[in-house]
Parts: C-alpha cells; structure tokens; sequence
C-alpha cells in the first residue's frame, strides 16, 4: 500500500522537480562548448519562481481558452509523467492507459496552446501555431508509428509491459527494427521538444520561432506554467526514449536498493542524452522551415521502415 | 551457443541497418560533400560487417577482402572523390530531377520491394542475418536510383559505387563473399572505374565548364 503512495510521489518529484535542471544542463554545457561561462545550470527554477511571484497580464481580446491553456497544458503533461515509467518499470496510473493514451495528451497540450495562439489574435502567434501544427503533423506520425514498432516486437501498448519484456530479455533489444524505430523517435524527439534543427528555443525573431511565438502573449504564472510544462515535455520524451530502448538497470519492484541504482543510471542516461542533443544543436544550423519536411519524412521513412522490417522478417 | 549466434547475426543485421541509413542519407542530402562523406561511413560499416562475418564464420579469404574494402573503399576512393570535387572546384550542389522529398518517398518504395520480394527467401534461412539481404538489395537498386535521378556526373559514380557496395554485400552475406581471385578483380575494376569515371568528369568540366550531364548534348553542334 505505501509503495502505491511513494511511487506518483517519487515519479512527480523526479520529473516536476528535475525538469527545469536538465533544460539548465543543456544550456550550461552548450554555453561552455561555445566557449562562453553560461548562467547557472539553476537558473531555469529562478526564472520560474520570479516569474510565479509575478502578476499576470491578460489581453482583453482573449476569451476563458487563454486562461485555461496553461493549466490544460502543465496537467496533461503531470498526467503524462504518471504513464511513464521513470525508475521503476511499474507505472502508478497503469490502470488507466497506455502509450496511446500519452501521445493524445501531447497531443491535447499542443491543441490548446495552439488555440491560444490564435485566441490573442497577435500576427506572430497566429505564425507560431500554424508553423507548430506544420511541424507535429509530420512528427506526430513517425512517433505514432515508431513507438508502435517496440509494441509489435513486445506484443503489448502498455509501457510498463514493454519495458518490463525488453528488461528480461535484452536478445529483443538487438532488432534491427527497433534500431530503426530508435532514430526515428529521436528525431522525433528534437522536433517536438522544439530545438535547434526545427525550432530555436533561444530565439525571438519572428522569422524563426515556432514555440516561443505561440507563447509570446504568455506573462507571469501563465508563462511560467507554459514554460514548465515545455522542459517537462523535453525530459518526458528524454524518458521514453531511454526506458523503451535501454532500460538497463530500471527497477523492476520497488526496493529501496533497486530505486537508487535506478535512479543513478536515470541520472547517467538522461545525462548522456541530454549531451547528444547539445551535440546535436552545436553541429546543425536551424533548418530553414520548407527544409524541416526533408527532415521530417526522413524519421517518417525510417519508422515505416522499421515496422514494414518487422512484419517482413518476423 | 544458440543465443551467441542470434546476438551475433542481430549485430551484422544492425549494422546493414546503419548501411541502409547512410545510403537514404547520400539519396537525402543536397550536398556533394555529405554525399562522399555518406559513402566512406557507409564502406566502413560494410568493412565492418564482413571483418565480423569474417571472425563469426572462421572463414580467412574474407580477412584479406576486409583489408582491401578498408583500403579501398574508406580511403582511396573517397579521398579521390574529395580531391576532384576541389580540383573542379564545384559550386553548384546536388541536382536532381526528383525533388528530395519525392525522391525520399520513392526510396522509401525501393526498400519496400526489396523487402517484399525477398521475404520468400529469407523465411528459408533460420534467424541467421535476415535483415541482410533485403537490405543488400535495396542498396542496389538505390544506387540505381541515384544514378537515374540526379543530373551530375560525380553523383553517378557515386550511384555505381552504392550499387557495387550493394552487390559485394549480398554475396557476403548469403554465401560469405565470392573467391577471393573474383573479389580482388572486382575491387580492382571498381578502382579503375571510379578513377577513369573522374578523369572524364575533368575533361567534361575543361571543355564545358559544367558537369551537368544535361548539358552533354551539346554535343552535337
């Protein structure tokens, strides 16, 4: 009965509380690459807590959709952090959904940050929502398809489930296919989180943004909240990937022993990944926006590739 | 033992895998020097594949294969490539008949008749490197592809070097190579090709000031 209790506690704790560290991660170690000194890798909570100290300003143009978007978007990602496993391969909201269930919520958070881009009626926000739809309605496919991959191997939707077959017998784990599924969902991954390739997190020209544009009219504990929910998205897919495709050393029951460790390796994989993406965003320049399709379908491409490999050579 | 020889056969599969990905990379890109860059990653996991089906199966004539591959393939030929692409000094990037979007979706049909028409087949062998042969295939025909579809005369020798790279891999993985004096003449013949097939790209630019294929019909007057 305790261990029903610890474990959404733990789980919130863990992604709620270390999001915004790893969003001040990649900043740091991206600033240290390009040889500047970087702000603090806390300085995401200090935005975050000066900004919830703020007032809010609230267009009168705008209707309820503006002020309910933050708070549909921050709970529908919380819910999200509940349907993923993160150090343990049991799930607290096992009961209730699947891998399915997590990608309509992204979806959802997205549909009404959408809808308020365009609620404020400000011209830069109407471009950041078409650009965003643009872009997830080619993402959203090669994840679907992606993800659907690991489930044909494993027979399963349920994450706990995958992740708990691709534990016990790791042969699994060395499909081509999956492989295949692996670049695809990373791919996926840097365009959903919105960085550098598809979209410039840093950026607030208006040629160029594609998230921050739809946030622009966003002020005090509504940005804040929007702005959580995003770092909370980026570790989400961060944990997804690195359950799914290495969940070495996840803790199949819930001792105490086993909880550490998995939280060590936790730390080391989102580590090693978060430094991919620096990688990533130091190499590649922003894609101009008709070249982000190029890209796109190239992740939609392998993800077809990967389940037609599977069914073929099963 | 069984498991050893599934985690090695998985292990060869992925990397034809990385083949196939480097091989949709040279077909996606728009320039010529990611494209030559694509084709020495993709003979160094080819060198890679048969110095492991050379250790997995104890078989030596593929050791000496392996060693050419490497020299050839990951360093010669690509170098040469690099040096003629600045010898001629090229500023126009990659053309291509097809748009890179279309041209995606159309390799992306290639490598599905790969898989379709060898699932016959690869349901006969038992696990062993099942991703192999499709993917041998489908590096062929890509190469084909590539040929057909841009218009530069430095991208069709990349084409038939992807399609050269497609067959050695097919026969390395179904019958372990061909022998040996057939491998080393097939090496040999590629180095010349590539290497006549660069001499001419040089003349044509000299006298056309372009290596648009397009343009050789010019010709005529």
């Amino acid at each position: 009965m305790t261990a029903k209790i610890i474990l959404p506690i733990l789980q919130i704790l863990v992604i709620v509380g270390f999001s915004p560290l790893v969003k001040g991660f990649i900043n740091k170690i991206e600033a240290r690459l390009q040889c500047r000194r970087g702000a603090s890798i806390f300085q995401p909570y200090y935005n975050l807590i000066k900004l919830l100290r703020k007032d809010a300003v609230v267009s009168e143009t705008s209707s309820w959709i503006f002020r309910a978007t933050p708070y549909v978007t921050f709970i529908s990602i919380l819910i999200i952090s509940l349907l993923v496993p993160v150090l343990s391969s049991q799930v607290p909201l096992n009961f209730t959904g699947d891998i399915i269930l997590i990608i309509y919520l992204f979806a959802l958070a997205r549909f009404f940050l959408v809808l308020t881009s365009l609620d404020t009626g400000s011209a830069f926000g109407g471009m950041g929502g078409s650009r965003e739809m643009m872009v997830s309605s080619m993402a959203e496919p090669a994840m679907i398809l992606s993800i659907f991959t690991v489930a044909l191997t494993v027979n399963s939707t349920n994450l706990s489930n995958i992740t708990n077959l691709l534990l016990n017998n790791s042969v699994l784990l060395l499909n081509p296919s999956l492989f295949l599924a692996f670049l695809a969902f990373a791919i996926v991954l840097i365009a959903e989180a919105g960085r550098i390739p598809v979209d410039n997190p840093f950026t607030h020209l208006e040629l160029t943004m594609i998230h921050e544009g739809m946030m622009l009219e966003f002020s005090g504990r509504y940005l804040a909240l929007v702005e959580w929910a995003s770092s909370m998205k980026l570790l989400l897919l961060l944990t997804i990937l690195v359950n799914i495709f290495f969940p070495w050393g996840i803790a199949g029951g819930l001792t105490f022993p086993g909880l550490i460790i998995a939280f060590a390796l936790y730390v080391v994989k989102i580590g090693f990944f978060a430094f991919l993406i620096v990688i990533v965003e130091m190499s590649f320049a922003k894609l101009r926006l008709f070249r982000i399709p190029n890209l796109l379908g190239t992740a939609f491409i392998l993800s077809v590739l990967a389940i037609i490999s599977l069914y073929v050579v099963r | 033992m069984t498991q050893q020889i599934i985690v090695n056969s998985r292990t060869i599969d992925i990397l034809a895998v990385l083949m196939l990905i480097t091989t949709i990379i040279l077909i996606g890109t728009s320039r010529l020097r990611t494209c030559i860059w694509a084709y020495a990653c993709r003979s160094f996991m080819l060198t890679l594949a048969s110095g492991l089906i050379a250790y997995f199966s104890g078989i030596h004539h593929i050791y000496i294969t392996t060693g050419i591959s490497l020299a050839l393939k990951v360093i010669v030929i690509p170098g040469f490539l690099f040096y003629i692409v600045k010898k001629i000094n090229i500023k126009k990037e990659v053309e291509s008949y097809i748009n890179y979007t279309l041209s995606l979706i159309l390799a992306c049909g290639i490598i599905l008749i790969a898989y379709y028409s060898t699932q016959n087949i690869i349901q006969f062998e038992n696990t062993f490197m099942r991703h192999c042969l499709p993917i041998a295939l489908s590096i062929t025909l890509l190469g084909f592809f590539v040929m057909i579809s841009r218009k530069q005369a430095i991208t069709h020798i990349l084409g038939l070097i992807t399609m050269e790279d497609g067959m050695f891999f097919a026969a390395l993985s179904t019958s372990y190579g061909m022998p040996l004096i057939v491998e080393l003449g097939l090496f040999f013949d590629i180095l010349v090709s590539v290497i006549i097939m660069g001499i001419y790209v040089y003349r044509i630019k000299e006298s056309f000031d372009t290596i648009d294929t397009d343009s050789l019909r010019e010709l005529r007057e």
